[in-house]
């Protein structure tokens, strides 16, 4: 109770408000990131998921066993099935090839279907299928046939309306399945249209939704055929599930920077608070107090300042979210999942553990505070030595880090990265304060103000580090957020395709290509397509290949295979090379990832079978293939010539400026060809990064106030011998004007080192950042070797002398006082 | 006298070893006893031990060597912490520098040591309120202490110190930070308390008026202790 109300006292006094303001930034940053990354990650799963129509896909040859279904429901699964296969689609004298799909109740799991009432309306999100008896038509279908919502359209043998007009399918885009026109009809009408018969290219389809997805995923793909496949969130829609993976990273990565920069705050604010209350302690002690019970006294008054603060830090963090999120919820095609109550239980943890990991050595000091302290001044009070001080604070932060990331491996690293980075600042730190000593002959000013510097090594090594952690700290995070966004945005340029063209025969290219240049659109090169299987690796079957793990789903099935004489632009070798103009047919080259599960090496013989006739080729070079650039890819590219036996069509994508309208004239001048707009999903896409684009700029800011905090705390710990420094160099004649020169130049230069050595730092921890856990790759950025010094100086020069006002600005008689004090 | 003894010092030697490890001495072989109600003056030139001594007294320190006894307690065997229990609610304190609480008001820095010794808020309120307006500052309750002049802040100190009824009251040169007048008067309220309470009170001070005040005065010279000639009140 004394230490609730000293508590209350002090917080009324203003005596903690540094404290409480580092305590309430620490923990709403983490616990806004913590929802931020716990809601929009979940609410982004399930937009991706959308992508997919569900959380997981079961494709096969035929419907997925009952007994299958009957576990994924036993686990709280929903689940429904769709089935696909080409057929024609008639209407007066006009046939079609379309992509039937046929859908039961409860399709899609997740997202929604638009649906318009008119060739010409506007597409409005739906839940329904369409009834028994109608269907629903894409506008390609309704081009190619002309027809409208209240048509009537064969089926096989049935006769469906035409009940609305298909806008917007969330789980069509990318597959290379269903490449024709789509006609959706409902399951009931299957069996009366006699579509399926024995030999029919059918595809099934199970869809899955729910919180155990990834259980039954683990359980089920084990046991699944050579004719099965399974797709989730991450493998199914790659372009999404990378930039999922790289911002929640990156949140983390920036609510534990914050934790850190606040922990420093915390850990020099708190400093300045036992050092304010040695005297209280010595005091209570002379009341009576044992040394176990001051410091319960203080431990619990800290504690509930914890408590207060961390709640009001999680009720910050649950409210910025609510307006970050609302302001980006329009990008969402499902609603938002409501924020559960773990991050605001992380929240709580975070403050606990931030006090107590950084501010216990300040609990150890007035604990070990002598009674004898109230009457003698001098009287040493011991603290805890440096390793203990950074020991705790280190430990700290490892609980944080494996609380948010839980992840062992990450949590080590970033605290290696500390310790190594801290040493290396205070040894480098130590030596440049040494070197820029001589600055002192600059004038009286700059003599007072090196003098700050260079007397009390450990003081100016502390605010050192301080600065530099806080510098490297924003400039790292800013650094990161420009790289991921560009990435994102090299990702999906303006100009990435927006519609896939197939089935163009070799016929048919050089008129489409001449169509293409007419049009203004931009497309990548004519890829023929031949279906083979991969059969053998330098003569043994692939089952006795000596590989990494079981053979890939990948190569279980037949593969498109092509030949190319230009390389991708978003492929790279990355071992070998790419073929030349004097190479001849019979050369390949592989995709990295797949390569290295096969274990094949430059040189290997492959040997595949298109249909009866076999081909082999040698391994010339492994390629890295960027999957998510919306551009044609392909596991193997083939020297030119190599697949010119066989029997082919092309391939491409293309950017239509006016995809709506010139898919259309696409489509009546080359009707043969299959045009897939992707432009609804390239749209979902851009939309979802857009909003990580805002998540990871907004937390930006916490940093930012983590930085500030850290620089003022460190200057108000530095107060109280400041102003007894300005009054007895004022007592002696010293003018406002030398005062604030000398805090000029101290904090210039204190800023100037701070941001050396946060370029050097940066050049570290950035290398290891990129590489080894955001996967980015690192460039040394000189404009940071130059820029972060100057802008450093300025910055903190700037806030150094504002916040140090105080001693300046006190009334002569004031500082007298404190002089003799 | 015949009131009894609750403070006695047998033969203290004290001192200190500095960064060389030379052992620099401040108290040699120092008695003295003190019994109930008396005012004792510890005077002495600066840096003759006179601090040390009232640390060693009070049992915020102890000595290397001898005993000291305050109210039947042998201090010198006990722990720290068994001290600072000892000295609760029994032993007052009064300091040059006041060391007031800043952030607390003058009600509460004066309700604090009945609060660290577990009295309810409301009884520490009341005490405390009556303390004040005892010491003359009935209006300055809610007052913190920069709002209050050094007269003011030294009058709430002395009400902190006698607010737990203590047996001995120490005061560390308790008017050598206000002006004449203002000491005269502190000086004038701690005599008048001592008396009121029978409170024992030793003091430590430079200044020969409030020394000769006292009932006894010792002299503090090279770490030896002399008593001087009884002054009267």
């Amino acid at each position: 109770m004394l230490s609730l109300r000293l508590l209350i006292r002090e917080l009324r006094a203003g005596q903690l408000t540094l404290l409480a303001l580092a305590l309430v930034v620490a923990v709403a940053a983490m616990t806004s990131t913590a929802v931020l990354t716990n809601r929009i990650d979940r609410a982004m799963v399930q937009d991706a998921s959308a992508l997919l129509g569900g959380d997981l896909v079961i494709r096969g040859d035929r419907p997925l066993s009952e007994r299958w279904i009957t576990e994924g429901q036993a686990l709280g699964l929903e689940t429904t099935e769709t089935i696909e296969f080409p057929s024609i689609v008639g209407f007066d004298d006009r046939f079609e090839l379309a992509a039937i799909k046929v859908v039961t109740e409860g399709y899609p799991l997740r997202g929604r279907l638009d649906v318009a009432a008119a060739r010409a309306g506007q597409g409005i999100p739906t839940n329904a299928i369409p009834v028994r008896g109608t269907a629903w038509v894409d506008p390609s279908l309704a081009s190619q046939l002309n027809v409208d919502v209240g048509d009537n359209v064969s089926v096989g043998e049935s006769t469906l309306r035409i009940s609305g007009i298909l806008v917007f399918e969330p789980d069509r885009g990318g597959s290379f399945v269903s490449l024709s026109p789509r006609l959706m009809m409902n399951r009931l009408d299957l069996n009366a249209s006699n579509l399926v018969q024995e030999g029919s290219r059918i595809r099934y389809y199970q869809l899955f939704a729910g919180e155990a997805a990834d259980r039954f995923r683990a359980r089920i793909t084990p046991e699944l055929d050579i004719s099965q496949r399974v797709r989730g969130l991450v493998d199914g829609r790659p372009e999404v599930g990378s930039a999922l993976t790289k911002a929640t990273q990156y949140l983390t990565l920036a609510g534990l920077l914050t934790v850190m920069l606040s922990g420093a705050a915390i850990a020099l604010t708190a400093r300045r608070w036992a050092e304010d209350h040695i005297v209280d302690s010595a005091l209570f002690r002379t009341f009576g107090l044992s040394s176990g019970a001051v410091a319960r006294v203080f431990a619990l008054e800290l504690l509930s300042l914890a408590l207060v603060a961390s709640a009001v830090g999680v009720l910050i963090g649950y409210g910025i979210q609510i307006v970050l999120v609302d302001t980006v919820a329009s990008f969402l095609t499902v609603s938002l999942p409501a924020p559960n109550a773990e991050p605001a239980l992380l929240g709580l943890a975070t403050g606990l553990v931030t006090t107590f990991g950084f501010a216990t050595p300040a609990l150890i000091q007035l604990h070990k505070v002598p009674p004898i302290r109230i009457l003698k001044r001098d009287y040493p009070t011991a603290g805890p030595g440096r390793i203990v001080t950074y020991g705790l604070a280190l430990a700290g932060l490892g609980c944080l880090s494996l609380l948010y990331t839980r992840d062992l491996p990450l949590t080590a690293l970033v605290l290696v990265a500390v310790a190594v980075l801290v040493a290396m600042i205070l040894i480098i730190g130590r030596v440049a304060i040494r070197i820029v000593g001589p600055l002192e002959r600059l004038g009286p000013a700059w003599r007072f103000g090196m003098q700050q510097l260079i007397r009390d090594p450990g003081t100016s090594g502390g605010q050192l580090i301080a600065f530099s952690l806080t510098v490297l700290a924003v400039t790292m995070v800013a650094m990161i957020r420009l790289d991921l966004v560009a990435t994102w945005e090299d990702q999906l340029p303006k100009d990435a395709p927006n519609t896939f063209a197939l089935n163009i025969t070799k016929a048919d290219a050089p008129g489409f290509a001449a169509l293409l240049t007419e049009l203004g659109a931009e497309s990548a090169p004519l890829y023929p397509i031949v279906r083979g299987r991969l059969e053998t690796i330098n003569g043994t079957v692939l089952a006795a290949h000596p590989m990494e793990d079981e053979i890939p789903g990948s190569v279980r099935r037949e593969l498109s295979l092509t030949e190319a004489s230009e390389q991708g632009r978003d492929n790279r070798i990355v071992d070998g090379r790419w073929f030349t103009g004097d190479d001849e047919s019979g050369l390949v080259t592989v995709e990295a990832e797949l390569a290295r599960e096969l274990n094949i090496r430059l040189g290997d013989q492959l040997a595949f079978l298109v249909g009866p006739d076999p081909v082999t080729a040698t391994v010339v070079g492994i390629r890295s293939v960027q999957w998510d650039s919306m551009l044609p890819n392909f596991f193997m590219i083939f020297s030119p010539g190599t697949l010119d036996r066989f029997e082919s069509t092309l391939l491409t994508s293309l950017n239509l400026p006016d995809p709506v309208a010139q898919t259309t004239a696409v489509a009546r001048a080359f009707p043969s060809v299959t045009l897939l707009s992707i432009d609804a999903v390239l749209n979902q896409v851009r939309g979802i990064l857009a909003k990580v684009t805002e998540a990871v700029s907004f937390v930006l800011w916490f940093v930012l106030a983590g930085g500030l905090l850290v620089l003022m705390a460190s200057i108000q710990t530095s107060l109280p011998i400041r102003k007894k420094e300005a009054a007895i160099l004022r007592s002696l004649g010293g003018s406002d004007r030398l005062l604030s020169q000398s805090q000029w130049a101290e904090f210039l230069v204190l800023g100037a080192l701070a941001g050396l050595l946060a370029a050097i730092a940066s050049e570290l921890l950035g290398r290891v950042l990129y590489t080894q856990i955001l996967n980015l790759e690192w460039s040394t950025f000189w404009s940071v070797w130059i820029g972060l010094p100057l802008v450093s100086a300025l910055m903190i020069g700037t806030i150094g002398r504002w916040s140090a006002r105080e001693a300046r600005q006190l009334p002569p008689a004031h500082l007298l006082k404190i002089a003799e004090s | 006298m015949t009131n009894a003894q609750v403070l006695s010092v047998s033969s203290v030697s004290h001192g200190f070893v500095d960064q060389d490890g030379q052992h620099l001495p401040i108290l040699r072989d120092v008695s003295l006893q003190i019994n109930q109600g008396d005012s004792v003056a510890i005077v002495g030139p600066s840096g003759a031990g006179k601090s040390t001594l009232l640390a060693l007294l009070a049992g915020l320190d102890v000595p290397n060597q001898g005993e000291i006894r305050l109210l039947d307690q042998s201090f010198s065997t006990l722990s720290e912490d068994a001290r600072a229990k000892a000295r609760q609610g029994s032993v007052g304190f009064v300091f040059q520098s006041f060391q007031l609480l800043p952030g607390l008001t003058a009600l509460e820095n004066v309700m604090l040591p009945l609060e660290l010794a577990g009295v309810s808020v409301k009884l520490a309120k009341q005490r405390a309120a009556d303390w004040l307006t005892r010491v003359g500052l009935g209006a300055r309750l809610r007052h913190r202490p920069r709002m209050l002049s050094g007269g003011e802040q030294q009058r709430t100190a002395v009400a902190r110190a006698f607010v737990t009824d203590p047996a001995l009251l120490f005061a560390d040169e308790p008017t050598g930070n206000l002006d004449r007048r203002t000491g005269e008067s502190i000086s004038d309220l701690l005599f008048q308390l001592n008396q009121d309470t029978g409170a024992t009170l030793v003091l430590v001070t430079h200044d020969e008026r409030l020394a000769s005040r006292c009932d006894r005065i010792f002299t503090l010279d090279e770490g030896q202790l002399q008593e001087s000639t009884p002054c009267s009140v």
